[in-house]
């Protein structure tokens, strides 16, 4: 429905109101999927403000794709991906998941009336691999298929499946048992 | 009922990882072993679809219309320069072609002495006939036998100039290789010294356009 009002607003050459109605909608999903990609606040609002510009210059796909939220997703799961390649992020985050520390994470979290199950499951995909954890959002959460998840993260779908679907499930479960959280 | 073998029990390395690719495509348990096993992943599925939307910070889409307005004025601004750019060099071109100078036409011909049923090259005793168009501001004809200037026009008997032609009728009394060369140009053509080589530099350092034909006469 409220992609019908975005295209609307396109047509009809309401740029600003069409990319207002684009924030407001789908502004809030696709900044929590970058949140839990970066663990980083403060980036995620830069990333998804680019990935949410780039959508919408891109407005051929825009008035064709079927569903605007997916493609955002993917738009913007790209984007942090990329980001974190190119800050050499993911070493320092792997060093952070190896001294169990989630304390960019945890500055998020904190704005959220969560449970503490959520909170451990939150704490569990972090310590993920950023793209790992994006696919099983993108599966779980969002309902992607395996080939839209493989576009977004840059994976071949076997590789990418096959991490999520025989490392990525197991490790949130132990690690919600090692919390005391029943999976 | 019967209990499946330990390797293949649901919950056991890859027995476990088919179980999740069962479950992810959506398939029945096949046994209630698997029906138990299955229970864990899907609680996790669950608390996945139901993890909270964390909301952006206060002021975030303020912040992101200013940068698209800021990223649109910035790619209007490139569109507008780059189509300037073209339209520019489009001008410049087509300047260019307007005032490039039209290519001189140099008509080389010889003639056979009337009777003569001689075909082929030319020989001693043949008439050579130049034309050229006379459309340029500064133009002038030169003929040289080997390297030596034998003939120019205008400067020879032989030379007319009409109101929109240059001809020069030279009769060629000596067999060698003859060189029928056109200078032109919109400023002054250096005036030769009567070697083939030299005069060709000279005209050249001079921005004169040079055509050249060579024509050999056989004794």
């Amino acid at each position: 429905m409220e992609d019908d009002e975005i295209r609307a607003a396109l047509r009809r050459g309401d740029d600003h109101g069409a990319f207002r109605l684009l924030l407001r909608t789908h502004g809030p999903v696709v900044y929590s999927a970058c949140c839990r990609i970066l663990r980083d606040a403060t980036a995620a609002q830069d990333v998804v403000q680019q990935a949410m510009i780039a959508a919408f210059n891109n407005r051929r796909k825009l008035l064709a794709v079927d569903q605007i939220r997916g493609w955002l997703i993917r738009v913007a799961t790209r984007k942090c991906l990329d980001a974190i390649r190119s800050s050499k992020r993911t070493d320092r985050l792997h060093r952070d998941v190896a001294d169990g520390d989630t304390s960019d994470l945890s500055d998020v979290l904190d704005q959220l009336a969560t449970t503490e199950e959520r909170r451990a499951l939150e704490e569990c995909l972090a310590t993920l691999p950023p793209d790992v954890a994006a696919a099983v959002l993108m599966r779980h959460r969002d309902g992607m298929s395996w080939a839209q998840i493989a576009e977004a993260v840059d994976m071949p779908l076997d590789t990418i499946r096959m991490r999520v679907q025989r490392g990525a499930l197991k490790s949130l479960r132990d690690c919600l048992e090692a919390k005391e959280v029943a999976p | 009922m019967t209990t499946p073998p330990d390797d293949e029990r649901p919950g056991d390395g890859a027995n476990e990882w088919a179980m999740i690719e069962r479950l992810d495509a959506g398939e029945p348990a096949s046994s209630p072993e698997e029906v138990m096993a299955r229970a864990p992943y899907e609680r996790l599925f669950e608390r996945i679809r139901d993890l909270d939307v964390i909301a952006p910070p206060a002021g975030w889409e303020d912040q992101a219309v200013t940068r698209w307005a800021a990223t649109r004025r910035k790619r209007r601004l490139s569109i507008a320069l780059g189509a300037t750019t073209a339209v520019a060099l489009a001008a410049v071109f087509l300047l260019q072609l307007c005032a490039a100078p039209s290519v001189v036409r140099l008509d080389v011909t010889w003639l056979a002495p009337p009777g003569s049923t001689r075909r082929g090259d030319a020989a001693v005793g043949d008439l050579l006939r130049v034309r050229v168009p006379d459309d340029q501001a500064h133009l002038e004809l030169r003929v040289y036998l080997g390297t030596a200037l034998i003939a120019r026009c205008p400067g020879s008997t032989a030379c007319q100039r009409n109101a929109s032609l240059v001809e020069l009728d030279w009769k060629l009394a000596e067999a060698g290789t003859y060189q029928v060369i056109l200078l032109s140009g919109s400023s002054d053509i250096p005036a030769g010294n009567g070697t083939l080589e030299r005069d060709l530099l000279d005209a050249k350092g001079a921005g004169v356009s040079i055509k050249r034909h060579s024509l050999t006469v056989a004794p």
